[in-house]
């Protein structure tokens, strides 16, 4: 089986057209994470430099030396802007960006971020001591429901704590860029569309229909589709995550993820590396959704062209659908909530399930799961039907 | 080994490709002649179980034809394979073998004795979008006999080949001849007309005769015919009779006739072929087929 599906996967990549667009995107992509740096790490160098430079100094466990230094320098460029007294010529001697202008907006945005996540801790302590307060009084109100919920607030928020001070710009962009994603959408559909359809197109599913181990194939074809996803995934993230590393020096990976600004109240409780992490394993999901329907019409059709065709169809309609729709049932169902799902854990959110409060991002996930395990059965249906043979022009 | 087609019949929605046909085959050779639309494919695919019949069976050894055991015995040519272009010949041919379930030791063995078989070596990590026409025939070969079949069906194997090919091609199938039943499906005579065991002649679904080909060819002792004609008088001659052949020569024309009856006096008998039993049962004159 192991080597039926190494071939598959053969079939699948020895595409000139596949491997001519994942070049392209892999260029495209990196084009499009330089100009994502440029627009938000500061479009002169000046800037980024100094940028950088006084987070490298910065960084690290809280000290109160450094976080002195920090409102001092914020304190010194506030006055000169406020004085008027500053030079607008570039690379001012003095300046950690080039302008004084620009230190402050620097000191400021650092100031803003120390101030966060210095609180962080007893804002968290603050608002876990009204849950729990709040818990008691619906308890004794007869309101197990809410009482539920501010217990599962209470603890969801409990304890926590930044024990450092780092920069998380490079995160936050990453989370948010999306462009890849639409990149490994536009190359999926090329690359899955003939994984049946061209058994016919070939005539080779006469061939192969003749063997013993036919039933095994639709079987090793799904398990081919699934890896070649995971393999372009994999390609991409990977190079997303090494350029925005070399572009916006990224680190905290170890950090907790509600260091991130805008994962200030997100139920997660994990690092920022297993944020990533978890990203990544939905985005894959929702890639396996959306390759799932891909291969269920490739398996009904005798020509790629049709797979290809409805399943750009399929995914532009998933695609506008979770632009315009918003936040209701149609986003729970829709497969791109899993491909866009940084903004799924920013918020404390639930449902109530049986009475019980239930973080309201597990429903699209379970969904997913759910459209993934139906269209592969779906797959594996399709692709087990005995073709009905067309007469060839001579029989007629 | 004994491969039964006990009355089998086919309707595609209104037309009726194959009526009734039973024929019995054992070890050898087996030809399958007949014209464009004969049911030659059909039943092929009936044969492979790659398409049910209307009505009849088809055995193996007694046993229903289908299931995984039936497949372990059974190797198929289909008509103009393009099998993948970008696989090499020799991942193609490991790649059938891990569907013939084939293990990768004794796939890797087989598949370097097939190569050798069939005259690819020397182009087996060659793409088989390169291949000509006469290269992917010998792979197709090469793959139909990778699980060293007991049954063989050929369709059309030699179609497009040239001469050098087609001789290439009959002599692998007179080798594998002798332990196994092969049947082939064609319409170029000159593959079968040496090597059969038996010719079945098929005809609008139909079986007309199976007999060898000796037979075949004795069966129409006395209706082949050669005459001179003058080239005014061809266009009378290709109206009214079957021409196996026209020959010219000083504005004068030797013309191979099939006839039942005598088309002039001065006609000599010539000694049948094979062709000659095709164009008995299958030709047509000028004027029932309108084509010069």
């Amino acid at each position: 089986m192991r080597q039926i599906i190494g071939y598959e996967l053969r079939k699948l990549f020895r595409n000139r057209l596949v491997l001519f667009m994942l070049a392209l995107f892999s260029v495209l992509n990196l084009y499009q994470i330089y100009g994502d740096y440029r627009k938000y790490a500061g479009s002169e160098k000046s800037w980024r430099d100094g940028y950088f430079a006084v987070y490298d100094e910065i960084s690290g466990p809280w000290d109160n030396e450094k976080i002195r230094y920090v409102l001092a320098e914020y304190e010194k460029a506030k006055a000169a802007v406020s004085s008027g007294n500053y030079s607008t010529e570039p690379d001012q001697p003095g300046t950690h960006t080039g302008y004084v202008f620009g230190d402050w907006g620097l000191f400021e945005q650092i100031k803003d971020d120390m101030e966060r996540m210095y609180h962080y801790g007893k804002t968290m302590a603050a608002l876990t001591q009204k849950a729990a307060d709040n818990a008691v009084f619906y308890e004794e109100k007869g309101n197990p429901a809410l009482a539920k919920q501010n217990r599962l607030i209470a603890e969801t928020y409990r304890n926590r704590s930044v024990a450092a001070f780092y920069d998380t710009l490079g995160i936050s962009r990453y989370l948010k860029y999306d462009f890849s994603t639409l990149l490994i959408l536009m190359l999926l559909i090329p690359l899955l569309s003939p994984l049946f359809a061209r058994e016919h197109e070939s005539g080779m599913h006469a061939l192969l229909r003749l063997t013993p181990d036919f039933r095994k194939l639709p079987y090793a074809k799904l398990a081919a589709c699934c890896t070649g996803i995971a393999l372009v995934c994999l390609f991409f993230f990977t190079e997303d995550f090494l350029a925005f590393r070399y572009f916006y020096h990224i680190r905290g990976l170890s950090q907790p993820v509600w260091t991130l600004p805008d994962y200030f109240y997100t139920p997660l409780s994990c690092t920022v590396g297993g944020c990533l992490l978890l990203q990544a394993a939905l985005k894959l999901l929702g890639f396996l959704v959306i390759g799932c329907v891909c291969t269920a019409f490739s398996a009904a059709a005798k020509h790629e062209l049709i797979p290809f065709c409805c399943t750009f169809a399929v995914a532009l309609v998933l695609v506008l659908t979770d632009a315009f729709a918003g936040s209701t049932v149609l986003s729970v169902l829709n497969p791109v909530t899993m491909l866009r799902n940084e903004a799924l854990f920013r918020d404390f959110k639930t449902v109530s399930v049986f009475g019980r409060p239930v973080f309201s991002f597990r429903l699209p996930v379970l969904a997913a799961l759910t459209e993934w395990l139906m269209l592969a059965g779906l797959t594996l249906a399709a692709g087990r039907l005995p073709a009905r043979q067309r007469r060839t022009r001579h029989e007629i | 080994m004994k491969l039964e087609i006990r009355n089998v019949s086919k309707q595609y929605s209104g037309t009726l490709a194959l009526d009734g046909f039973s024929a019995e085959l054992t070890c050898g050779l087996y030809g399958l002649l007949g014209p464009n639309g004969a049911g030659k494919t059909t039943l092929i695919s009936i044969i492979t179980t790659l398409l049910p019949p209307t009505a009849g069976t088809v055995l193996y050894n007694g046993r229903p034809a289908g299931g995984r055991d039936y497949m372990k015995v059974i190797g198929y040519l289909p008509q103009d394979p393009r099998f993948y272009k970008s696989f090499t010949a020799e991942e193609f041919l490991r790649y059938m073998a891990a569907m013939k379930g084939i293990g990768k030791k004794d796939a890797a063995a087989r598949t370097a004795e097939l190569l050798e078989q069939v005259n690819l070596t020397a182009h087996r990590n060659k793409k088989i979008g390169a291949f000509s026409g006469g290269m992917r025939q010998r792979l197709g070969i090469a793959q139909a006999i990778l699980n060293d079949p007991e049954i063989l069906i050929l369709d059309e194997p030699t179609a497009g080949l040239d001469p050098k090919e087609r001789v290439r091609f009959r002599n692998i199938i007179s080798r594998l001849s002798s332990d196994r039943i092969i049947l082939v499906a064609t319409h170029i005579v000159s593959d079968l007309e040496f090597a059969a065991k038996e010719v079945l002649l098929l005809k609008e679904g139909r079986l007309l005769k199976k007999a060898a080909p000796t037979d075949l060819q004795n069966s129409v002792a006395g209706k082949v015919w050669r005459i001179q004609a003058e080239e005014a008088e061809l266009e009378q001659y290709m109206r009214r009779y079957v021409i196996a052949n026209a020959a010219a020569s000083g504005g004068q024309y030797t013309l191979r006739i099939v006839s039942d009856e005598k088309p002039q006096e001065s006609a000599q008998p010539e000694q049948p072929r094979l062709e000659d039993v095709y164009l008995y049962y299958f030709g047509e004159t000028y004027e029932t087929d309108h084509r010069l």
